[in-house]
């Protein structure tokens, strides 16, 4: 491109664009030349220019400047912006803004200017100066040492003019924006202020210059008090502001500024934000005993308002590794996570990363990840492409520590966001990991718990139910709410000497000790009735062993003994049982003693015929304590009812029923443990047809 | 959760004896607060204590064991232990277990 098609660009320039031979004379003018300084072209080119534009008191510096150059080629006033006063062709003065470069150009030195007429920029300074020696004259008047004072204050306090310019700035708000004048300030383009920090508010949405409230003051919006975070984008810094912003207004009641005080709140902020996590965290943690998925909650959590990724691995004994959580805002990036993984060695390195974190049990802080570091991480090339897609910024790995053990760690990454980690993320990610250590801690304890409760459970009942004679049975037995905890109801049959026995009892109280109660109640049965198998009598046994116990240990149980249709059972202080026959659903046998808790005794002992078809039906009291709507009990009264609407069911049939209707009125959680046992006799097996044993009956008889 | 049980309790003192009235359900939910209540009682020196079941509507098995770990301290310790006779609604539970003869009841004219 030559000169001239240059030049046929810069004629429509949007500044003037002047050029001025080595004799002072103009040689082109563009058409914003002719607007701003009101001569066309054909009366400028060939002018001097000294003549033309340049007031008359700089006119010999003009002159001094052009000769220097050409003697020496040294230019004060070239390539760098100037602003110089200029004439009009009117003979006005007024404000531009120049640059002027040389250019050796056929044997000879041209020289081009471009001028930019600045006099509304010039106009608004001045006002904004006007304003502010107004500002300053006022707070002087009211108060000599206000000016003094406001610049001491630790709050930024900053005035904002109505064209949103800033026209003072105390010396913490000079600080906060790394500035060292007010002139410099004056200056500066009120967007570019914002520039270097990534703004946001508290909701994570970001914060245009238009949404501070000394600028929706000034256009007379509401300003409520606004929350800003900024990050400096290139050195990661975060900071939390509160911004108030009030109007100055002249008597005529028009906003001639804002004032606005600029508060840092980042430690308040901050502990704020953590006291808010970690009661999220806490609560998150606390709220089940699935600990894989609580570790995937509080993951997801801390993202993003503490880091842009947020991982837990925990190790198990034989020191592997079980990445259990990884969370990023972003659903994409989280495949980057799962890639990530498959390059993860087997053996945790114990010098680096979450291996020194196991070893050391220590927090490990990388506040920058140079490029040389994944260089030295990366397995091979596909591995560090994607280590370098992270972009990570800061890594954060702190242990999961219970009773002196590291358990896992929860690692924090900070990538996009920009932000570092400093001390206090580290205290902070340490108390989370506390938290969640001891969570994870907890839910396997829990859970160790519930296995030994069902395993001691199990070893309370029968293993399965035994194969009586001519009876059909159905058991269940349901615990209270919480499976880690031991019932205190139990049942049990057994033979002896041809008869059946059956106990069902209810030790009072829950967890080991109640099991160890029962496991005593059973075995003084069984050892009982291998001398004497009377129903009363093996109750007698059981309350005299109760009552050695060193402790108040109580027991209610139903003791009976089935030969074919004939039983005998006795009570002690255990509800008594149904028999649901053709004369209807009838209570069987009399009450007895608890057992274990008196010294007034007595368990009668009652006999008691059944006929084919007829069932027996023995219940712990969870079955009739069970509460429903209104604090009302489910009660005899109601068991009966339903007993005698499944009277010619089969056992299977009936507990399904009671359940069922244990289930409708049941509100709320199961209070006790529930045990019920159904018993229906279909003959003797000699009536049922059996060929050896009607021979060994007629023989017997 | 365990539902809360309509359960209230309320006590009278003179000197070092007192009376503790049950109203309401004496359960499994209820009655650690009662077992609480006696010991805070019996430390702070009261050495008759009468625990009134007259408006007891509902006992189950730990309500019971309590009044007879209670009455069984009372002995060990060396205080008195009474209780009032229960209503007609949870009397059932008392004559079942034999409690009905083997706790302190009173017979006492009811209240004006």
């Amino acid at each position: 491109m030559d000169l001239d098609q240059a030049r046929a660009i810069l004629n429509y320039a949007h500044s003037a664009f002047i050029s001025m031979d080595e004799r002072g004379q103009i040689v082109y003018w563009n058409i914003r030349a002719e607007e701003i300084f009101g001569l066309t072209r054909a009366q400028a080119v060939g002018q001097r220019l000294a003549d033309t534009i340049i007031p008359e008191r700089l006119r010999d510096a003009h002159r001094e400047g052009l000769r220097r150059f050409l003697a020496t080629g040294e230019g004060k006033v070239l390539n760098k912006r100037l602003e110089l006063s200029a004439l009009r062709a009117d003979g006005s003065e007024f404000p531009v803004e120049l640059t002027v470069s040389a250019l050796a150009e056929g044997g000879g030195w041209s020289f081009h200017a471009f001028v930019a007429d600045i006099s509304e920029r010039q106009e608004a300074e001045t006002e904004r100066q006007a304003l502010l020696d107004e500002v300053q004259r006022a707070l002087h008047g009211s108060e000599q040492r206000l000016d003094v004072i406001v610049n001491a204050l630790a709050e930024a306090v900053t005035i904002r003019a109505p064209d949103d310019h800033i026209i003072y700035a105390n010396q913490a708000a000079l600080d906060r924006l790394g500035l060292t004048s007010l002139e410099e300030l004056r200056k500066s383009d009120p967007r570019e202020l914002m520039g270097p920090y990534e703004t946001t508010g508290e909701d994570g949405r970001e914060i245009r210059m238009e949404d501070l409230p000394s600028v929706r003051l000034l256009r007379g919006e509401d300003a409520t008090p606004l929350m800003l975070r900024s990050v400096h984008r290139e050195s990661g810094e975060e900071e939390w502001a509160l911004l108030k912003a009030t109007a100055v207004r002249d008597a005529a009641g028009t906003i001639e500024a804002a004032v606005t005080i600029i508060e840092n709140v980042t430690a308040a902020k901050r502990s704020s934000l953590r006291m808010e996590f970690l009661a999220r965290a806490s609560r998150v943690l606390a709220s089940s005993l699935d600990y894989q998925q609580t570790l995937r909650n509080v993951a997801g959590l801390a993202v993003p308002q503490i880091a842009d990724w947020c991982a837990v691995d925990l190790f198990d004994e034989a020191g592997g590794r079980e990445p259990v959580a990884v969370a990023h805002i972003d659903p994409a990036k989280l495949e980057m996570a799962e890639r990530l993984r498959a390059f993860e060695p087997d053996e945790l390195d114990p010098d680096q990363g979450i291996g020194l974190v196991r070893r050391t049990g220590e927090s490990t802080l990388y506040s920058e990840i140079p490029d040389e570091l994944l260089v030295q991480a990366a397995i091979d090339d596909e591995h560090l492409d994607l280590l370098r897609a992270v972009g990570m910024r800061a890594v954060l790995m702190v242990p999961m520590t219970v009773r002196g053990r590291t358990i896992g760690t929860l690692s924090l990454v900070s990538a996009e966001s920009g932000r570092s980690f400093g001390q206090s993320d580290v205290e902070l990610a340490e108390q989370i990991a506390e938290v969640a250590a001891l969570a994870v801690e907890n839910a396997r304890l829990y859970s160790e718990r519930t296995e030994v409760a069902r395993t001691l459970q199990n070893s309370l009942l029968p293993e399965a139910l035994p194969d009586v004679p001519g009876w059909e049975i159905a058991a269940l037995y349901r615990p209270a709410g919480r499976e880690s905890e031991v019932g205190g109801d139990f049942y049990d049959f057994w033979e002896v000497a041809g008869d059946w026995l059956m106990v069902i009892g209810d030790v009072t109280g829950k967890g080991v000790a109640a099991a160890a109660v029962t496991s005593l109640v059973r075995h003084t049965a069984w050892a009982a009735s291998d001398f004497d198998s009377a129903p009363g009598r093996i109750l007698a046994r059981v309350d005299a062993a109760l009552k050695r116990r060193p402790s108040l240990s109580v027991c209610s149980a139903l003791c009976l003994r089935v030969s074919d249709g004939r039983g005998a059972l006795a009570c002690g202080g255990h509800p008594l049982p149904f028999r649901l026959s053709e004369d209807g659903v009838t209570e069987l046998g009399s009450a007895g003693t608890l057992l274990g808790a008196f010294t007034k005794v007595d368990w009668p002992e009652d006999q008691f015929q059944m006929h084919p078809g007829d069932t027996l039906v023995a219940i712990t009291d969870g079955v009739t304590d069970t509460v429903g709507a209104n604090d009302e009990r489910f009660g005899v009264t109601r068991l009966q009812e339903v007993l005698s609407e499944v009277q010619n069911e089969t056992p299977i049939v009936i507990r399904e029923r009671l359940v069922n209707a244990l289930e409708e009125f049941q509100v709320g959680a199961r209070a006790d443990d529930t045990a019920i046992v159904i018993m229906r006799f279909n003959g003797a097996p000699a009536e049922q047809g059996s060929e050896g044993r009607r021979v060994n009956a007629n023989i017997g008889v | 959760m365990i539902q809360a049980s309509p359960f209230e309790m309320r006590s009278e003192r003179r000197a070092d004896s007192a009376r503790l009235i049950l109203a309401g359900e004496l359960d499994i939910a209820t009655a650690p607060q009662v077992e609480q209540e006696v010991g805070g009682m019996i430390s702070d020196g009261v050495r008759d204590l009468i625990v009134d079941l007259s408006d007891l509507r509902f006992i189950d098995s730990s309500g019971l064991r309590l009044l007879i770990l209670l009455n069984d301290r009372a002995t060990a310790e060396d205080w008195t232990f009474k209780l009032t006779r229960p209503p007609a609604a949870s009397l059932s539970v008392f004559q079942i277990t034999g409690a009905d003869e083997n706790l302190p009841f009173v017979e006492e004219p009811s209240a004006p």
